[in-house]
């Protein structure tokens, strides 16, 4: 069982991921916006943090920026399906290079239980 | 306005006295075409003629003197231009009027013309002016920029309609697979699993919108990738055309990824162009059969055949000119073959017409259009 942060404005879309989670054994802490998850995060100890990139309050990006720029901490999973005129791979693009791993969207449970477990196994 | 007359007459009239010839000059340089006809004489026929009305219509001076100007209409002429033109001219009044008129070679021709009776200084009428310019090219030029626009508008609206989608998606698909295999009851199995299946589907026809969006936003590149491009322009055509129509592709005659050099925006026009021509000769319910072929290293056939009426080989040549299937569909600007064979010629490539597929009743063939564009892969 993990500790698992989910940032996602789209509550459904969270809703759905977050159940999935659930039901695979793990703790789910759910927020709207990156700078809450943020404000989680210092608090908290998390073992993984899953964040959107394109939300309207804040950039995810600059959430995963802000969580890896430490030495150690949570591993961090970005995922977008993009935005209109962006693809997917263009709102990726930024956090891939610091993310553990990203999530195109839609995604199926079946990968987000395997990317979660493959970067928590160890 | 007495006084404005006269002040015009008398400066004229010393241009007339200094350089005798200036004014004959001014009407036989005019790069706009000019006619005069006498207003006098029954049927008002043509005085005068300057030389760009001979190079506009290729017919010389003395074929055209003493005629009346309605030569230059012809079968596709719209006779409600023509109307207003005759109501004009019982009105005594000046007219503004696009209309289809033919050169003496046959080929049509997009005329805008400014015609207004002319008064003499007795404000007796003594003829009629005739302005004329050609302005095919142009016209072309904006029904090609609109069909871009809006291609592009299509782009961007499918790729916003698709992210939505997408989202909205994601928890239907997520959640019944999610619970799915808690359900016991085999009947609400197969109920959530049909849910479930049609939510695939779903995404399957939003993920096609994201494509058709990407293809527009390659917007700056003047290379179009087939058959990915090809394929992109047939989904949008589907979604543009009544399911009724059967549309089929068939890639076996390339080897691989093949690049033609043409914007894929401009493409896509070409293709729906030909296809919504082709689907309305059928009536909108016959099959279209869309096939490419590399037919030697530096070029790329891509041959659109329906099982509609056919053309006959006499006029094969004539559907591209403007206005010609504008009698087939009260949507269509008339324009769309002439559009697509501009585009085409303007990167090197043609469009030929040839037998199609065997129509239904087994007595003919349809229509087959074969773009034949470079290859530059």
């Amino acid at each position: 069982m993990c500790q698992i942060l989910l940032i996602d404005d789209m509550q459904p879309v969270r809703h759905a991921i977050a159940a999935t989670l659930r039901k695979a054994g793990h703790d789910v802490v759910e927020t709207d916006d990156g700078n809450k998850g943020l404000e989680i995060a210092a608090k908290r100890q998390f073992d993984l943090i899953i964040t959107d990139i394109m939300m309207p309050a804040s950039d995810g990006t600059d959430v995963v920026f802000a969580l890896k720029s430490g030495g150690s901490g949570p591993k961090v999973v970005a995922m977008s399906g993009g935005g209109s005129g962006i693809a997917a791979q263009d709102a990726l693009s930024l956090s891939a290079s610091r993310a553990d791993a990203v999530l195109k969207k839609p995604f199926t449970n079946e990968v987000l239980i395997e990317t979660v477990s493959s970067l928590t196994s160890n | 306005m007495q006084k404005r007359l006269d002040q015009g007459y008398a400066a004229l009239e010393r241009i007339a006295d200094d350089s005798p010839d200036l004014l004959k000059s001014l009407l036989e340089g005019s790069p706009d075409t000019v006619s005069v006809s006498d207003a006098r004489l029954p049927d008002l026929p043509l005085t005068y003629v300057n030389p760009s009305f001979t190079r506009t219509t290729g017919y010389s001076a003395d074929e055209v003197l003493g005629r009346n100007c309605r030569f230059l209409q012809g079968e596709d002429t719209n006779r409600g231009d023509v109307a207003k033109i005759r109501k004009a001219i019982e009105a005594r009044q000046p007219v503004d009027v696009v209309l289809l008129n033919y050169r003496k070679s046959g080929e049509p021709f997009i005329n805008s013309l400014r015609m207004a009776p002319i008064f003499d200084k007795s404000s007796q009428l003594s003829a009629y002016l005739g302005i004329q310019r050609d302005i095919t090219e142009e016209r072309l030029q904006a029904e090609r920029n609109i069909g871009q626009n809006r291609l592009e508008a299509l782009g961007t609206a499918s790729g916003a309609l698709a992210h939505q989608l997408n989202n909205l998606l994601h928890p239907v698909t997520s959640l019944i697979s999610l619970h799915l295999p808690d359900i016991e009851d085999a009947g609400i199995r197969k109920d959530l699993e049909m849910a479930h299946y049609s939510a695939n589907q779903a995404a399957d026809l939003s993920d096609n919108l994201l494509g058709l969006s990407r293809g527009s936003f390659q917007d700056s590149s003047d290379i179009t990738t087939l058959p990915a491009g090809l394929i992109r322009a047939v989904d949008l055509v589907r979604l543009m055309l009544p399911p009724t129509i059967t549309i089929e592709t068939s890639f076996r005659n390339i080897s691989g990824e093949l690049n033609v050099p043409i914007n894929e925006t401009l493409f896509a026009q070409v293709l729906i162009n030909i296809i919504t021509n082709a689907s309305q000769a059928t009536k909108h319910s016959g099959k279209i059969r869309i096939e490419v072929a590399e037919h030697d290293s530096s070029r790329v056939k891509i041959s659109i055949s329906d099982n509609g009426p056919g053309i006959p080989p006499s006029l094969r040549e004539k559907v591209f000119s403007p206005f010609y299937s504008k009698s087939n569909s009260k949507n269509s600007s008339g324009l769309g073959l002439s559009v697509a064979l501009q585009i085409i010629n303007k990167v090197d490539g043609q469009i030929i017409v040839e037998d199609g597929l065997i129509q239904p009743n087994g007595d003919g063939f349809g229509c087959m259009f074969i773009i034949d564009i470079p290859n530059i892969t």
